[in-house]
């Protein structure tokens, strides 16, 4: 449960990277996963704002997102300061603007990470089917071809973290936003996806190392 | 010689019908018994309690009492979902059975925890956390809380940045889980080296575990797992507890106790048969042992309130030699057919007493010694002994035939008595088998290596030790037998020695080849901890938000925590130390001590490297059960090596009252007898132990026996007739005995196999020329 907790509900962008096996395909979310395009390697921008109890201000963030279904995310923040956080199924890593590396967690110490890793992949994946075990799904669809996923947690921790979680795309997943059971909301645009070329090139696999 | 077997038939009316009495009795007492036996099977309850010191009786207490009743069961696959729905399948078997129960340990788990240790996060740090406060750069620290709260999505964690921008809260926790901990769906779940094992914990319902119930919890685990491998067939399923060894141990014990009994039970039947033609010898001789054997366990058990597993084995074979008395009578029937059946009783009472008497004083000498268990034993020998003797003398006159029983084969026995060899002073050959023997005692004496070890009294089945070993390499799990009792006046006394003995440990975990350790202070650190690391973390975690405020221009403001510190006896209150409240010892005095427990200790530990931190920090004892044990069965040893010269004087004294000049000829066998077997465990490599001189008691009682009946009737083939059905059938017993799993028991059996037979081959050599004693037999001596 701390582990859940610990989850770091990066992203719920995303589309596309194409789960693996979808054996059953469920009516609900089956909407949204026919409008997903499914690719391995998606870039893009961010717009993040996080708005938190006992700060006067909202937290505004940007950068950019590099996801790889086979090894990870890097997310960059280049605004207000220059940062980059690294999540992989081994680790969770930071690295300064000097390029120093801190690792923030280890998967062997603590398996939250893997727990944080399996949802965030299964989101990735547009594993509908995943996180309807988790989630409540409910989707909208409009005639433009945008959706609407609205994620209530059933049970547990989540229902103690999250009040819910919006999503709404089109081919891809276009904004997520989280509003926490303490009061918290953060909202995350997606801007400029794109996936070409379909591999991590070499400096991208660089970042992730 | 009719009229007197008349009038003495008469006479022996009034004692058989008042051991019939007796018989009933005994009978009634038993069958309440077994109804609801009570059994112990706890070898350590079989160890003398001689510890003063109440508190380390208690905290020794408290360790056994949890850990008897506890299995740890781990479910494991490459995947966490697929083992957490295994694990589920697993519980629901369980659950479904009377004989488990599971435990939750909520400790760490549940959101009552959480909010009971918020209000304290300030001052809860790990080690590494203090280090880390203290030796990283401000500029560093702030621009970690600045990642933390620009995260993407949730990254608060359990607390809100603002009372823990460092996240140090999920840290401690994490320390508190373990490493490679994690909890879902509320269990713990173990990561190593790919495999996600969740651990599950069941207590077993019942205390104790019954000798007769069998493999009642394996039986529910088996079944449980099976349910984990229908749900998915890759899981390996592991497992270990004190109730499993418990079960096997009882189980053996159980199925050693059937093969040796039916086997000795089979070989006397056989013997008899040969020797004694009809089945009413041995019926007499069966029912004179089964009584034998119920008033050794309805005596113990009124005695002691209890009846040991252990006692009961050894006991019923102990009381096996009372067959010897029985079969004496049927044998002298052979050749006294004159003296009538009663006057052939009156005839042999005088030899049968002494040889009751004497047996029944090396019993009793077990007794001597502060053994709970060799104290049942010797009640259960002696008042088996003298029942079966009693029904031998009061009722085989009564219920005899008239038919002399004798076979063919069995007056051939008696035959060979005159051709067997007598030593002899003037004699070359007695000579040289002496100094052979001499020179074969001697080399193998000094070949003699000595083994007071715990592991001679048990012996774990492979596959549980395997499965132990494997479930402690994931786990860790604290061992019962090492721990550390910590005292103090007070709380924050023993707290702090706590704190200063960890330091110690963290610095020689590998060193000691342990995984790691669990104390009260973990979760309750002393007060002066509380207050250093509360002033360390407000000190830092101001600093970092002010750096933060300035670069996201705002004012962030840490969060308030408790004032008051954590209180142990708070947190004694709470559900979440429920796990630890047992460790957690008081004295009326004002002491108070915990229990600081080891996790991985295996064959592999520096064992000596963790007693020696004990001397480092006051109020710190090392206590090591298993060293103990070992120690104190060292310590019986010698000390029944003593009692066993003692038996044998006074047994020597006995037999001088009656056969003066004679007496060594009834006493040398049996210790040529000893020294023999001794030797023979020193050329076979079998370590000298405890066992063995248990042994060498009960080899005394018996060989004496035979010299005695060799003696009391000198020439006499009867009596060698006896003597060779006797240790036939005590050898057969015996020699099944030393096929026995357990240590203990091989060894006492390989003891017993060598003893009896060099004592039978022996007592012939010694026997006195017929007519030297001849003046109490009244009859001529049969000389086919």
């Amino acid at each position: 449960m701390i582990a859940a907790r610990v989850v770091f509900l990066v992203v719920m962008w995303g589309s596309s990277i194409a789960s693996a096996a979808q054996v059953e395909p469920m009516t609900v979310g089956a909407v949204v996963r026919s409008q997903l395009i499914e690719v391995s390697v998606l870039r893009c921008r961010f717009e993040q704002v996080k708005r938190l109890q006992g700060f006067r201000n909202p937290l505004l963030s940007s950068g950019t997102v590099l996801l790889s279904r086979d090894r990870g995310v890097v997310w960059r923040t280049t605004l207000p300061f220059v940062s980059t956080l690294v999540l992989t199924r081994k680790q969770v890593v930071t690295r300064s603007a000097d390029g120093t590396t801190h690792a923030v967690m280890r998967r062997s110490a603590s398996p939250a990470l893997l727990t944080a890793n399996e949802l965030l992949i299964a989101l990735i994946g547009g594993d509908v089917d995943m996180l309807s075990k988790q989630f409540e799904l409910q989707e909208t669809l409009s005639d433009d071809g945008s959706w609407r996923l609205r994620l209530v947690p059933k049970s547990g921790p989540l229902a103690q973290m999250f009040e819910h979680i919006d999503l709404r795309g089109d081919r891809y997943v276009r904004t997520v936003s989280l509003a926490e059971a303490s009061g918290d909301q953060t909202d995350i645009r997606f801007l400029d996806p794109s996936h070409t070329p379909d591999h991590l090139t070499a400096s991208e696999v660089i970042a992730f190392e | 010689m009719t009229q007197d077997e008349d009038r003495l038939r008469l006479l022996w009316r009034w004692p058989a019908v008042l051991w019939l009495l007796i018989v009933v009795l005994l009978a009634a007492h038993q069958i309440a018994f077994w109804h609801a036996p009570k059994l112990e099977n706890d070898v350590m309850a079989l160890l003398p309690d001689e510890q003063n010191d109440a508190l380390l009786a208690a905290a020794q207490q408290q360790m056994s009492a949890a850990a008897t009743r506890q299995v740890m069961v781990l479910i494991g696959s490459s995947d966490a979902s697929r083992s957490l729905a295994s694990a589920r399948a697993f519980s629901a078997s369980v659950e479904r059975g009377t004989e488990l129960m599971a435990l939750r340990d909520d400790s760490a788990s549940n959101t009552a925890a959480l909010a009971f240790y918020q209000p304290y996060r300030d001052r809860l740090l790990t080690a590494d956390q203090r280090l880390y406060l203290s030796g990283t750069p401000l500029p560093l620290l702030a621009e970690q809380a600045l990642a933390r709260l620009y995260a993407p999505g949730l990254s608060s964690g359990p607390a809100p940045w603002r009372s823990d921008p460092l996240g140090l809260w999920t840290g401690w926790w994490q320390a508190r889980l373990g490493t490679g901990v994690s909890i879902r769906d509320a269990l713990p779940v173990v990561s190593r080296q790919g495999i996600e094992w969740v651990v599950l914990r069941f207590t077993t319902r019942s205390s104790g575990v019954s000798a007769t119930g069998g493999r009642r919890v394996g039986s529910a685990l088996d079944r449980a797992s099976i349910a984990a491998k229908m749900t998915s067939p890759d899981v390996r399923v592991l497992r270990a507890g004190v109730p499993l060894y418990a079960e096997a141990a009882a189980e053996r014990a159980s199925t050693e106790v059937n093969t040796i009994g039916l086997g000795s039970l089979f070989a006397v039947i056989m013997l008899m048969w040969l020797v004694f033609r009809g089945p009413r010898p041995i019926v007499l001789v069966s029912v004179s042992l089964v009584i034998g054997v119920a008033a050794g366990a309805a005596a113990t058990a009124l005695v002691f309130g209890e009846v040991h597993l252990l006692t009961l084995v050894f006991g019923a074979s102990l009381v096996g030699v009372a067959e010897d008395y029985g079969i004496h009578y049927f044998a002298l029937r052979q050749g006294h057919e004159t003296l009538g059946r009663h006057g052939l009783m009156r005839f042999l009472l005088p030899g049968l007493s002494t040889a009751l008497v004497t047996s029944a004083l090396a019993y009793l000498a077990l007794g001597l010694a502060p053994f709970p268990g060799l104290r049942q034993m010797a009640v259960f020998s002696a008042s088996g002994l003298f029942a079966a003797f009693a029904t031998v003398a009061c009722w085989f006159p009564q219920l005899d035939s008239d038919v002399s029983p004798v076979s063919r084969f069995g007056r051939a026995i008696s035959r060979s008595l005159t051709c067997w060899p007598r030593a002899r002073w003037r004699d070359l050959g007695t000579w040289a088998v002496a100094t052979a023997l001499a020179l074969f005692v001697g080399l193998g004496l000094s070949r003699l290596v000595v083994r007071d070890d715990l592991r001679t009294l048990q012996h774990a089945p492979t596959a549980l030790l395997a499965q132990q070993t494997e479930l402690a390499s994931v786990l860790g799990v604290p061992s019962p037998a090492q721990f550390y009792l910590v005292r103090g006046v007070g709380s924050e006394q023993v707290l702090q020695r706590e704190e200063q003995l960890k330091m110690l440990l963290d610095q020689r975990l590998t060193a000691a080849r342990i995984t790691g350790y669990s104390a009260i202070s973990d979760w309750v650190p002393s007060l002066s901890r509380q207050l250093a690391d509360a002033g360390l973390s407000a000190q830092i975690e101001v600093s970092v938000l002010a750096r933060v405020s300035a670069i996201i221009g705002d004012k962030i403001v840490r969060t308030p925590f408790a004032a008051p510190a954590l209180r142990i006896d708070d947190w004694l209150q709470q559900p979440v130390s429920e796990p630890f409240r047992g460790r957690w010892l008081r004295t009326n005095d004002g002491q108070s001590a915990s229990l600081l427990l080891l996790h991985g200790v295996g064959p592999r530990s520096d064992i000596a490297l963790l007693a020696a931190q004990a001397s480092k920090v006051p109020g710190v004892t090392w206590v090591d059960r298993s060293a103990e044990i070992s120690r104190l069965l060292g310590h019986y040893r010698q000390m029944m090596t003593w009692l066993l010269g003692l038996g044998f004087i006074v047994v020597g004294i006995a037999l001088w009252f009656r056969y003066r000049a004679l007496a060594w000829r009834a006493l040398l066998p049996s210790l040529i007898a000893m020294l023999l077997s001794v030797a023979v465990l020193g050329w076979v490599g079998e370590p000298f132990q405890l066992f063995s001189v248990l042994a060498l008691l009960l080899l005394l009682g018996m060989g004496v026996d035979y010299g005695i009946f060799l003696v009391e009737h000198a020439g006499d083939g009867a009596s060698w007739l006896a003597v060779s059905v006797g240790a036939a059938s005590t050898l057969l017993a015996f020699g099944l005995l030393s096929f026995s799993a357990t240590p203990a028991l091989h060894v006492f059996g390989l003891t017993m196999f060598i003893g009896i037979t060099v004592v039978w081959a022996l007592s012939p050599c010694f026997r006195p020329l017929a007519h030297i004693f001849g003046a109490v037999d009244p009859s001529p001596v049969s000389r086919d």
